[in-house]
């Protein structure tokens, strides 16, 4: 168990985006994860991409991810 | 010396030991090969059968980087181990669930709320779930991961099921390298 | 002729010697440990000299500390920080898996059920410590050791290491099957 930790929402989580401006500071990155049931005899696997916008808010620092995965990116 | 005067088997126990304990010292150090189990890294690393090689200099998370495979004591239980992906860094701002819930009929729901649903990694932390989202016990579950809890980095798998010598695929038991799958995104598609 | 002999003779007593210092290590990292204590957090247990700069020098208990089976309330304990692997820090366990715990500030809940292995760890000296009011209850996976006794400086040879148990926080013990 982690520290106490808050949950966010969409628009609290991603609001240093708006203040970074996407094309020199992120890139958009994506980690392709799955989801797979037992059929019979086989596991069928369903890729499951994650989306991520990672940043660098000033040179020499240590970016972070920021997860912009939506309803959209597995469609 | 006096180990000469020692009788046979005392000096092979010595030897044993010795030997032992430097392998453990390796094991704990530097490298390891280790069986893994279960559904949750799939397709990744299969159900059964499956034999991790894994770099023990990443300890404690140092050096590790997002979409890399991890080896961790499991935080609910000490004498379990876990395979998982680190799929969040420290600071990083992530979504709790974003998979597909699926009810026990096998219908899809569709919940907006999982794609607003976000937690920051904290500090010594980082955020694993497994491959296989829809059977994995992970961080959506058990909160961040300590750090100091990272055994290693898995970097490549055998499977033992898989024939000594595959001519198609020129590997010896179905060896295979394993990456990190953090990569540019791909804006061809979708 | 003797010159090289006696060289030999050292090269081998050499190799056997360094032979051993896996075993060493085995037992240092499995086994038994000495450890240096820093800080104030456990006060009045240990460190009490506010005034010299000496600390207390314990010896520490490995063997299945990692699994809270082996763990009791009271214990005083060395785990990695949770916030930061590269820390180790030194506090006494107040609570063990499925134990009630009524917490204090910052911990934003009032009360706290421990899950399964973990447990709840504070600073005897509960007003400069930083536990688990702070990084909430910790895994059993994070501990490295269990502290037996004060090995140096020899002053404190045989001190009570529950001189002080700090505050009393348990509401509900976890039930024992």
């Amino acid at each position: 168990m982690a520290p106490p930790t808050t949950i966010r929402s969409r628009d609290q989580a991603l609001a240093p985006l708006d203040t970074l401006d996407a094309k020199t500071h992120c890139q958009l990155k994506e980690l392709v994860q799955w989801e797979c049931q037992f059929e019979g005899a086989d596991y069928a696997c369903f890729p499951f991409k994650r989306l991520f916008e990672r940043c660098i808010a000033a040179p020499g620092k240590t970016p972070t991810n920021y997860e912009v995965t939506n309803t959209d990116t597995n469609n | 010396m006096a180990v000469g005067a020692l009788p046979i088997w005392s000096k092979t126990f010595s030897y044993a030991i010795r030997s032992l304990c430097l392998l453990h010292i390796i094991h704990m150090y530097v490298y390891e090969f280790t069986e893994t189990r279960g559904e949750s890294m799939l397709p990744t690393l299969s159900a059964t059968n499956d034999y991790v090689h894994v770099l023990k200099n990443f300890q404690n998370g140092k050096g590790l980087k997002m979409g890399d495979c991890i080896v961790a004591l499991k935080p609910t239980d000490s004498n379990h181990r876990i395979c998982k992906r680190i799929t969040g860094m420290p600071g990083d701002l992530v979504l709790v669930d974003p998979s597909t819930i699926v009810n026990h009929i096998g219908d899809v729901l569709v919940d907006k709320e999982r794609f607003s649903t976000y937690i920051k990694v904290p500090e010594g932390h980082v955020w694993v779930t497994g491959d296989n989202l829809s059977h994995s016990l992970d961080s959506r579950t058990y909160n961040a991961l300590p750090m100091g809890l990272i055994m290693g980095k898995i970097v490549a798998a055998n499977n033992f099921d898989k024939p000594f010598w595959d001519s198609s695929r020129h590997n010896i038991w179905g060896f295979k390298w394993i990456k990190n799958t953090f990569v540019d995104a791909n804006t061809e598609s979708d | 002729m003797f010159q090289a002999i006696s060289s030999k003779g050292v090269l081998r007593s050499t190799l056997i010697a360094l032979s051993w210092v896996p075993v060493l290590l085995t037992i240092n990292n499995n086994v038994v440990h000495i450890a240096q204590i820093r800080g104030t957090s456990m006060q009045p247990t240990l460190n009490p000299q506010t005034e010299t700069l000496a600390t207390d020098w314990v010896l520490l208990w490995k063997l299945g500390a990692k699994n809270s089976i082996n763990l009791s309330r009271n214990d005083v304990i060395l785990f990695k920080a949770p916030t930061n692997p590269g820390k180790v820090y030194c506090k006494r366990v107040k609570g063990l898996p499925f134990d009630t715990i009524e917490t204090k500030f910052p911990y934003p809940k009032p009360q706290v059920n421990l899950p399964r292995g973990h447990i709840w760890v504070e600073g005897d000296n509960f007003f400069h410590s930083v536990d688990s009011n702070t990084f909430g209850p910790i895994s059993s996976g994070l501990v490295v050791g269990k502290v037996v006794s004060i090995v140096w400086p020899p002053s404190r040879w045989g001190s009570d290491l529950e001189l002080s148990t700090g505050r009393d926080c348990i509401t509900k013990r976890a039930v024992v099957e």
